[in-house]
């Protein structure tokens, strides 16, 4: 075998392998694609979530260990995952209980989860673990910083228009007796998506009889 | 030293090359056999992946709402505290308006509708909140119409999930 011949040879086998490996190098480049890419980012956003509202759940448990006064506490661990809590006292109820905000920001890649809300804590009588009450509770992905006041006000503000609103929808029901109540609502049967309009009847028959009276 | 110039010279006999050719074949067939496998295993979990990202997204639009919700008007429990599964899901929301998810088979979505509690009309998002959804069940659990559970399919691939409500009413 000459030198052009093994040349040869060898030219081919190069051939054969690169025409076994790249259709390899494009499926292992595939694996890596969007898809991938999009599971972290929902992995992401429910890791930050889950650490939220564990974080919660532990400044509560930190007020029903009678635990009082303003915290702020950053870099908390749930696992590999931090987050911060803030518990800030508001002042004082109608029960000589302590009124609290409560939040919980975590943050993960590109997501921030931020939970938000109010904490009654009773005095212990005649010892602790106290009663918390905590009601409220919404939650954002806007990025705010949780220690700024006006990062706080802009979410009470904007919470504030949806309990004005709701304030609103309460009035109109308390006005309004249980047959215009319901009649206004079965007026809107025919503009409803067809879907909904089989059970519309049962549906407003329960609002009906659960419209605010008082 | 004749012969073995000869022996040199001939090059490749049709044999050898049948030989080679044959045995070259053999490994691409066995690794194109593994590569069309592994591209349609690919395809599968691609597939299952992007099921699974529908189901994510819906329930992320569902649950941001639901849990701030007041109260769960449709379904609730039976009288005999049976469960009862729709395809539809009606709530009074945190600003106490009244708001439907309902599925559509036809289109495999899952839609939102916001029906004013008093004068106004209904209106559809032009958005569905879920798509490639093939069913979708929500299920009343509770007594107190706190808790939700939602069940959705396509493709046998499954998502079962539930939602408590936060907010008194």
């Amino acid at each position: 075998m000459d030198m052009n011949e093994r040349k040869g040879v060898a030219l081919f086998l190069v051939l054969g392998l690169a025409a076994v490996f790249v259709p390899v190098l494009l499926y292992l480049s595939q694996t890596g694609s969007s898809q991938v890419r999009l599971a972290v980012k929902y992995h992401e956003v429910h890791q930050s979530e889950a650490a939220a509202i564990a974080g919660t759940n532990s400044g509560l448990s930190r007020l029903r260990g009678n635990m009082t006064g303003l915290q702020q506490l950053t870099n908390l661990l749930i696992g590999e995952i931090a987050y911060d809590l803030t518990i800030q006292p508001t002042g004082t109820g109608l029960l000589t209980q302590e009124l609290y905000h409560l939040f919980s920001k975590s943050a993960k890649g590109q997501h921030t989860f931020i939970l938000m809300s109010d904490a009654e804590q009773m005095y212990p009588d005649p010892n602790p673990p106290v009663t918390v009450i905590s009601h409220d509770t919404w939650n954002t992905i806007e990025p705010y910083d949780i220690n700024l006041a006006a990062d706080v006000t802009s979410m009470e503000n904007l919470r504030g228009q949806d309990i004005l609103s709701y304030e609103a929808v309460k009035n109109y029901e308390k006005s309004v007796s249980k047959a215009a109540y319901s009649s206004e609502l079965m007026s809107k049967r025919s503009k409803l998506p067809t879907e909904l309009q089989a059970d519309w009847a049962s549906i407003v028959s329960i609002l009906e009889s659960e419209k605010i009276t008082f | 030293m004749y012969l073995t110039f000869r022996r040199n010279a001939r090059g490749t006999t049709f044999v050898e090359l049948l030989i080679g050719t044959t045995i070259l074949a053999l490994i691409l067939g066995f690794v194109a056999r593994w590569f069309f496998m592994q591209k349609e295993y690919q395809k599968r979990l691609t597939r299952i992946s992007d099921i699974q990202n529908d189901f994510r997204r819906a329930s992320w639009e569902m649950i941001q709402e639901v849990q701030m919700a007041r109260t769960i008007i449709w379904p609730r429990i039976n009288s005999d505290d049976s469960l009862r599964s729709d395809t539809k899901l009606v709530f009074k929301d945190f600003m106490g308006r009244i708001i439907s998810y309902y599925h559509v088979p036809g289109t495999k979505e899952v839609r939102r509708c916001v029906i004013p509690n008093g004068p106004g009309d209904p209106v559809v998002n032009p958005a569905p909140i879920g798509r490639g959804i093939a069913t979708m069940t929500f299920t009343a659990t509770s007594p107190t119409n706190r808790v939700i559970s939602y069940c959705m399919s396509t493709d046998g691939v499954f998502s079962l999930d539930a939602v408590y409500l936060m907010n008194a009413d």
